[in-house]
Formats: structure tokens, sequence, C-alpha cells
């Protein structure tokens, strides 16, 4: 398992640089073009901001990943302190909540892919890209993201059944 | 209307910001509420106020807010493409018969390419024509496309128009959003642009161009649609209703852009570091040609009527009825 | 005067807040929670997600996001420090004041707040302990300092207010350059008057040229160095208001530049370093688009329920003065700010408050500068404060010594310069029009 999601997460970096990196160098092309070569590529600036569309459904579950969302911690830090077992308890909370929140868009998400599945809308200038395709992109998104926190969750609780079996054995010890 | 509580609750959503047309678009929903007899109540959110273009677009197709007025971009539409092709269309009598419901050349296929994604038309409304402005010299002649720079949108039919006009000019286009262009223009990326009337003077247009072509060469038209599901399960009484309603905001909304485009170009006219060219017909006929219309039909409209009409050389047929169209208009005013 | 929906969602929000829930999955379970409660259909909240992030000033976002992540990595920072400390070192609490100028110059290289620091106090704050300098001043003054990323050209809230507002990207750009500079004026002074009680003997001294013509020398040898580095933000500069491109592609072209600098001509950027970049750049990105999508939710809801029309006219009722009203918006604006970021905080309120501030007649560029530097003061506001987190972390000085050190900054300085920037619109109106031309900006 642990295998499974560094595989995804490392995935996720990867088609994340690549779809980055990729709609930097077509933008920069694009003013590039504009005063040196004069190719007439007015697709260009379009195709770049899909590739990036794409990169924002990766980057939201790798962020996701990397718990790099943000949030106000005074609360929890006042009540966990450094008690790690406490600290485990609140994130697996947050995280479930999390999942919970997540799931209230899923639904909306599912039926508007399936109206882009319905109706597929072509770009107008690069004109062989469905952009349904960004919808389930968005629809991937939220299950990525469910993985990941669902993946915390699994964590925060292994880690609690470590730390009471430490403590039960500490017990005996005394 | 009745005291009691409406059978139908709806919203309309505007999805651009210009005044003009929600004006009509509130009659529209006013009106609706009285021939239904109360039975149909319809709010309306104008400007923007229920999300972007495609978003408004997209929450009538999932039949989650009703109706909205929407400029059919074929990104949205796919079978839209003639809704942009130039020269179709070069006066507002041509553009009332073109779009005519239930027979209108436009209108039908339009229809169409709504059904297919979703939507019913209810009316259309336009802004009006676009011509050319730029920076660097009067467009008079196609030749005077020379070595300019052109923002173009991505609606292809009219790029692959301008093109074909400027052919062997050494003209290049630029795709900047509209948003930008104004800035885009005072800051020189771009030697012009195609603009409208409202545009010019509503976007400041004016304030950076310095000259004009009203050449008519393309004609506004946005409709006004509503979820194909919805409209399709209601009574005959309540589509009449709506109809009716319909008529009579689409007439509202012609008067007062006609109106309003005068008043527009009353205004240009004052403007100091602004100059209008009104070209003669002979003019206008060289850039008509010029453009070569029927290929780019070919290419952009051709396959999707051929799909929709099998075998009645669909393409061939509009393009006679809009010239049609054009002469009888021509042999009225003569 | 609200519905049980609204008022569901918004205590929702209020307590998730203060859970440490995620903000941006907040904004949409709250939303979600008062739709569910008035039984609404939710499937809006899908396609605002969606076209909320269907735009090419997100994208500009991220690219400036990425090259902010590079001018630490690619070397570019080390040497605008060393220039700065050639340029300032010599004077009365000079040394510190290397951290205002370094950070006035990487802020014209980033349009966030973070960068700035992150780069900053790995090189500032330990060379300075050395030459006896505290700790938890050094990274006081560069937290205090470090939302002029936001102030000087590029800036992420400011493009985000455009989006919002549908204003200039360009003008806005200009209108914080003053707050921008005002503020590094009133930090340096401060700087000037405070830095004593913050020092202790130390036995190192730095070494520092002692005549004039040295001192020039210096300037000469580390500006040269810098030059590279200082080309990005000329570049951009130059770029958008010469009209070679436009703000948005002004993002792709600083990443490049920034990529090429630190690969051919500092040759600091490794393999590792440019994965830790876009590793810190695709985390902080999808952070930043999920809140954006997720406080477009909130904002679409409570458009549709009418709340932005409630507020609009509770406040006129409330206050009828045009300077009392933007007084109350500072305020609430800057109670937000200690609990929300910037960019959810504009999200929220550009959409609420541009009503009733077009019907007073406020200009919207002139607004736009009240609120980048408003939300700027939000980095340095607890309990919720950017800077501080980063800060004490990277600095290892414990947030709330870090805090009390601030306050002076935040209260002597940046209340006083966003008072100003409230009630002088010349101060954002100007250079924009004089640039720009009146017609951008408008009447103000
Ligand atoms: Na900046
Ligand atoms: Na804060």
């Amino acid at each position: 398992m642990k295998k499974f999601f560094s595989h995804v997460e490392k995935i996720e970096f990867i088609l994340g640089s690549i779809g980055l990196l990729t709609a930097i160098v077509l933008t920069f092309c694009q003013v590039v073009n504009r005063y040196w070569l004069h190719f007439e590529i007015m697709w260009i600036a379009d195709f770049a901001l899909y590739i990036f569309i794409f990169t924002i459904y990766i980057a939201i579950p790798y962020g996701a990943a990397l718990k790099t969302h943000i949030a106000v911690d005074i609360l929890p830090d006042h009540f966990c302190g450094d008690d790690r077992a406490k600290r485990a308890i609140f994130d697996i909370v947050k995280s479930s909540v999390t999942i919970l929140m997540v799931l209230s868009i899923s639904s909306p998400v599912m039926r508007v892919a399936k109206r882009a599945y319905r109706y597929p809308e072509y770009a107008t200038l690069v004109r062989w890209f469905n952009m349904s395709w960004l919808i389930y992109a968005m629809a991937v998104m939220i299950v990525l993201v469910i993985l990941h926190y669902g993946w915390h969750v699994a964590c925060d609780v292994y880690e609690l059944k470590q730390l009471r079996w430490i403590s039960v054995n500490e017990g005996e010890a005394k | 209307a009745s005291a009691k509580a409406p059978e139908y609750k709806w919203r309309f959503g505007q999805t651009s910001v210009r005044a003009s047309q929600g004006e009509s678009y509130k009659l529209f929903c006013e009106l609706i509420e009285k021939y239904s007899d109360g039975r149909i109540q319809v709010e309306f959110f104008p400007d923007n106020q229920l999300g972007t273009l495609d978003e408004i677009f997209h929450a009538v197709q999932d039949g989650e807010v009703e109706i909205c007025g929407v400029a059919p971009y074929v990104n949205l539409v796919p079978g839209g493409m003639f809704n942009w092709m130039p020269w179709t269309v070069e006066s507002w009598e041509e553009c009332k018969m073109a779009f005519s419901r239930p027979n209108g050349c436009l209108y039908v296929p339009m229809e169409e390419a709504m059904n297919e994604v979703g939507m019913h038309v209810l009316f259309t409304v336009s802004q009006g024509s676009y011509g050319i402005g730029n920076n660097t010299r009067p467009i008079k002649t196609p030749e005077d496309f020379k070595n300019l720079k052109l923002r173009v949108s991505s609606s292809l039919g009219c790029v692959r128009g301008l093109q074909n006009m400027a052919s062997g000019t050494g003209m290049t286009v630029e795709t900047v959003p509209w948003g930008e262009l104004y800035n885009a223009l005072s800051r020189g990326v771009v030697d012009g642009c195609w603009s409208m009337w409202p545009s010019l003077v509503e976007e400041r247009h004016y304030e950076v161009l310095k000259y004009y072509t009203s050449l008519d060469w393309m004609w506004d038209a946005n409709q006004v649609v509503i979820n194909k599901d919805i409209w399709d399960g209601l009574s005959d009484d309540l589509k009449a209703a709506i109809e009716k309603a319909a008529l009579e905001a689409e007439e509202h909304q012609y008067a007062i852009q006609e109106r309003m485009a005068d008043e527009f170009q009353d205004f240009l006219k004052k403007q100091a570091n602004f100059e209008i060219y009104y070209p003669t017909d002979e003019e206008r006929t060289a850039f008509r040609e010029k453009a070569n219309m029927l290929s780019v039909w070919e290419e952009l409209c051709t396959p999707w009527l051929d799909k929709h009409y099998p075998g009645q050389n669909m393409t061939q047929k509009i393009l006679d009825e809009l010239a049609a169209n054009r002469e009888k208009v021509l042999a009225g005013k003569k | 005067m609200l519905d049980l929906g609204t008022v569901t969602t918004l205590i929702a929000f209020l307590v998730g807040i203060v859970l440490g829930f995620p903000i941006g999955w907040l904004f949409i379970g709250s939303t979600a929670l008062g739709l569910f409660v008035m039984g609404s259909p939710t499937v809006f909240m899908a396609n605002a997600f969606f076209h909320s992030l269907d735009s090419s000033t997100i994208m500009a976002i991220a690219f400036f996001v990425f090259s902010g992540a590079l001018i630490s990595e690619a070397g570019l920072a080390d040497r605008i420090v060393n220039f700065s400390y050639s340029l300032v070192g010599r004077l009365r609490g000079g040394l510190t004041g290397v951290g205002i100028v370094a950070t006035l110059f990487l802020s014209a290289l980033t349009g966030s707040s973070v960068p700035c620091i992150a780069a900053l106090i790995p090189l500032l704050v330990p060379r300075l302990e050395k030459f006896g300098y505290r700790r938890v001043y050094t990274t006081a003054l560069l937290c205090s300092s470090s939302y002029l990323g936001y102030l000087i050209p590029p800036s992420v809230p400011a493009m985000i207010y455009c989006l919002l507002a549908g204003q200039s990207v360009a003008a806005l750009f200009l209108a914080t350059v003053f707050p921008g500079i005002l503020l590094a004026i009133g930090y340096g002074m401060l700087n000037y008057f405070m830095v004593g009680r913050y020092t202790f003997e130390s036995t190192e001294k730095p070494l520092l040229p002692t005549t004039f013509e040295e001192s020039v020398k210096d300037i000469l040898h580390t500006g040269k160095i810098a030059i590279p580095a200082l080309g990005c933000p000329v570049l951009i500069l130059v770029g958008i208001y010469g009209g070679i491109f436009t703000p948005n592609e002004a993002g792709g072209i600083a990443a490049v530049y920034c990529l090429l600098i630190g690969w051919f001509v500092y040759r600091e950027l490794t393999n590792a370093k440019l994965k830790k970049a876009l590793s810190s750049t695709i985390g902080t990105f999808g952070m930043t688009t999920l809140l954006l999508a997720g406080g477009t939710i909130l904002t679409r809801y409570l458009t549709r329920q009418g709340v932005a029309q409630e507020v609009a006219n509770f406040m006129l009722n409330m206050f009828e003065n045009k300077y009392l009203i933007l007084l109350m918006l500072n305020f609430f604006l800057l109670i937000l700010g200690m609990f929300l970021d910037g960019i959810p905080i504009l999200i929220l309120v550009v959409p609420l408050a541009l009503p009733l501030m077009q019907e007073l007649g406020i200009n919207l560029v002139h607004l736009g500068a009240i609120m980048v530097v408003n939300v700027g003061i939000g980095v340095m506001t607890p309990p919720f404060a950017m800077s501080i987190f980063v800060g004490s972390r990277l600095a290892e000085v414990p947030a709330a010594e870090l805090t009390k050190t601030m306050l002076p900054f935040l209260f002597l300085v940046s209340i006083p310069v966003l008072l100003l920037t409230t009630y002088i619109p010349a101060l954002s109106c100007w250079l924009p029009e004089i640039l720009l031309g009146s017609s951008i900006v408008g009447p103000w």
C-alpha cells in the first residue's frame, strides 16, 4: 500500500512537472513567434491553457498528498500540544471530515461529467481536442484526493495503534 | 397574474454585461409571467451573476438554470459555426429575415445545432454589424491590410474570412483575449482588430483605434435559449405564451439595438482622433468577393450540415437564400 | 434577512476554520451543507469549480509562483543580497536594512510573499547573528517586509483582483508601487530607531568598505554580478509596459528567464534543485487553485442568495459616508486577514463588495490597491499569518516572540500606509494614469 501511494505521488509529480513546463514553454514560444518567426500558430495559447488545466487537476491531489493545504491550526495545537496520540486522533477526524467535504462535490462533478460525455465540446482552434476530457480530469482529481486523504487516515490509525501498543507494553514493564 | 404560487420557478442568466440586452431580457421574463397567467415565474440574473458564459450555458444544459442568452461559440455549440461566418447578413433587415422563426435560413440550422446540445432557441438578439479598426491607415481596399498585425478571436470562420480578404498583403493575425484587447491596442501589441459600434463606445475601443471602416462584414447574432427537456415537457398553451413573449422581446431588442447603433455613430463622429470610413457598395463587393466565403463554408460548415441534412446540399441552399435576402433588401432600398 | 441555508453555510464555515480544517475544501463542504439543508440542487458547484480554473490568469499565477520558487534555487537571491549589502550595509541599521532592500528587489521577481522570506531568511539571519543582530529581529523585519512581494509588480493578488473585478492588470500592478515604496521607506526609518534594541556584543565585525571609493567599487562589482538577476524584473516591466507581451504572458517569460539564468549564467540550478522548485510549485498552486475554486463556489452561492445586495444595503443604510464605509471595509478585511489567506479573502470579498463600491463611485483601480495592501498586511497578522508560519520555522525562532517583535512594524508602518492608500487615491492612481493613460484608470 505504502509503495502504491508513493508511486501515485511520484506519477503526479512527473505529470505535474511536464504539464507546468510544457505550458511555460508554449507561452514562451507564443511570444517569441510573435516577434521572430511569424508562424501561424494561433492555437498555441489555447493549447497551453488546456495542458495547464490538466496540470491543475494533478496539482490538487498532489497538494493533498503533501498536505500543503492552508488551515488555521491554533485550536488543534492548543488541545493536542505535543501529545502524538491526540494529534493522530485529531488528524483522523480532520481527514475524515475532509473526505466528506470532497464527497459533497463528487456527485455534482459526476453529473457534470455525464453531461460532458453526452455533449462533447471541441476546442475552437485545436479542433481535435475534446474539452470534455478536462471535465473527466476533474472527476479523476476527486477520486485521487479521496484516495490520498483515505491513506492519511490509514497512516494515522496505524500510528495510533503503534502508540497504544507502546504505552501498553511500557505499562507492563512497570 | 394570479395570486397562486407559480407552477414553474425559473432562472434566466445573462452571459454578458450589456445593459441594452438586459432590458429586453428583463421584459421577456415579465412577459412570460404575464402571458402564462403567473404559472411561470422567471427571475432575471443580469451581468454574469450566475457565472461566466460557459458556466451558465452548462448550467442550462444541466437544467439547473432554465434560460440564458448566449453567444453560440463553436466550443459550446459545435454546429453553430455558420453563426460566425462573415458576409452572411449585411443589414438589420437581412438579420431579421435570416433568423425569423420558424423558417429563417439561419434559424433553421441554428435550432438544429442547439437541439444537438440540449437547447431550444427562443429568439435571436443582435448587436449589429462588425467593422475593422486599426491605427495605421484607413482601410478602403483589401490592399490596405498591408503588413498589419490584427487581433482576432478564436472564431475560425471570421479569421478565415479576414485572412482571405487580406491574402497576399502580409497581414498577420494574433489571438488576444477580449479582456486584454484595449491594453494590447493601446500598447501596440496589435495594430488593430474587428470591432462593433457598442464595443467602440462601451469598451472604449475608439480611444485606442484611429481608423474604423464600417465594413459590415459580419453581423452579430446571439440566441436566447431554454433547456430542451424542460421545453419539451411544457404544455402547448405555455409554449405559446413563451413564444408570444419571445416575439415581443425580440422586437423590443431589435429596436433598442438599431437606435443605439445610430447613437453610437453620432457619438463617434464627434471624437477628434477617430475616423470612420463608410465604404461604397462597390468597395464592399471587392472585400466580399475576395473573402471567398464558399470555400470557408465548405471547410467549416459543410461537414456538419451534410451530416445533419444529408443529400440536401444545405450549404448552397443557405448561401442562395442569404443572397436572395440581400437582393430583396437592396431592391427595397431603391 | 438571511435564509436558513446561508446561515448554516456561514456557521459551518466558521466552525470549520476554528477546527483547522483545510480551507479550500471547507468552502465547498459548507456550501454543500447549506444547499443540503434547503434541499437545493448542488450541480452548480461542479460548474463553478471547473470554470473558475479555466482561465489564463490562473496559468500566469502558477508561472509566477514557479519563478518565485526558482529565485533561491537558481542563485538569484544570493546575488541580490550581496548587491543590497554593498548598497546600504554601511548605513546605521544598514545591515538589517539590507533585508528591506533585498526584499524590494526580490519582490520584483516574484508575485508572492513567501518566496521572499524563504529566500532571504537562510541567507541573512545566520549571517547577521554573527555580527550581533538578534535572530528574532532580523526575521521580524523580513517577515514584515515580505508582502512587498504583493505590492511591487508582478503581484498574484493583483492579478486575482483584476480577474474578479475586470480591471487592467497592468494598471493595478502600477497602483501599488508607491504604497510599496512608502512601506519600504517607513520600515527603513523604523529600523533606524529600533535596531539598537536588538543587538548584542559580537566579536565578529562585518567586512565593509571604509572609504567612499571602495564603496562605489564594491557596488559596481556586486551590481555587475547581480545584473542577470536584476534583468528579470526589468524584462518583465519593459515587456508589459512596452507592449511586447501581456501581463499573463509575462509569467511564462519570467519562468523561462529564471531557468536560463540558473542553468547557464549562475550555473547553480542542479536537477535536484529544479525538482525541489517544481515540487513546491505544484504543491503550492494545487493549494491555491483549490482555494480559488472553493472560494468561487461559496461566493457564487452567496451571490445567488442575494447576500451581496443585502450587505450593500446594510452598509449604505448604516454609514452613508463614503470614508466611513471605506474604513469599515478595511477593518473587515483586516479581521478576515487574521483568519484567512489573501487569495480566498479576495475571492470572497471582491464580488460582494463591488456593487457597493461602484455605487459609492470609488475607482476600481484604487479599490484594488486598497485590497492588495490590506491582504498583504494579512500575511503578518496573527493567528493566521503566512509570514510568521514560514519565518518562525525557517529561522527557528518561537512564533510568539516573532509576532511580538513584528507588532511595531504592523502598527507604526503597515496600518498607516494602508490608511494613506485608502484616503489618498493619487497614491495609487497617479502612476498608472501617467503611464497608461487616464481612460484605463478612470476617474478618481
Ligand atoms: Na511582486
Ligand atoms: Na493574517
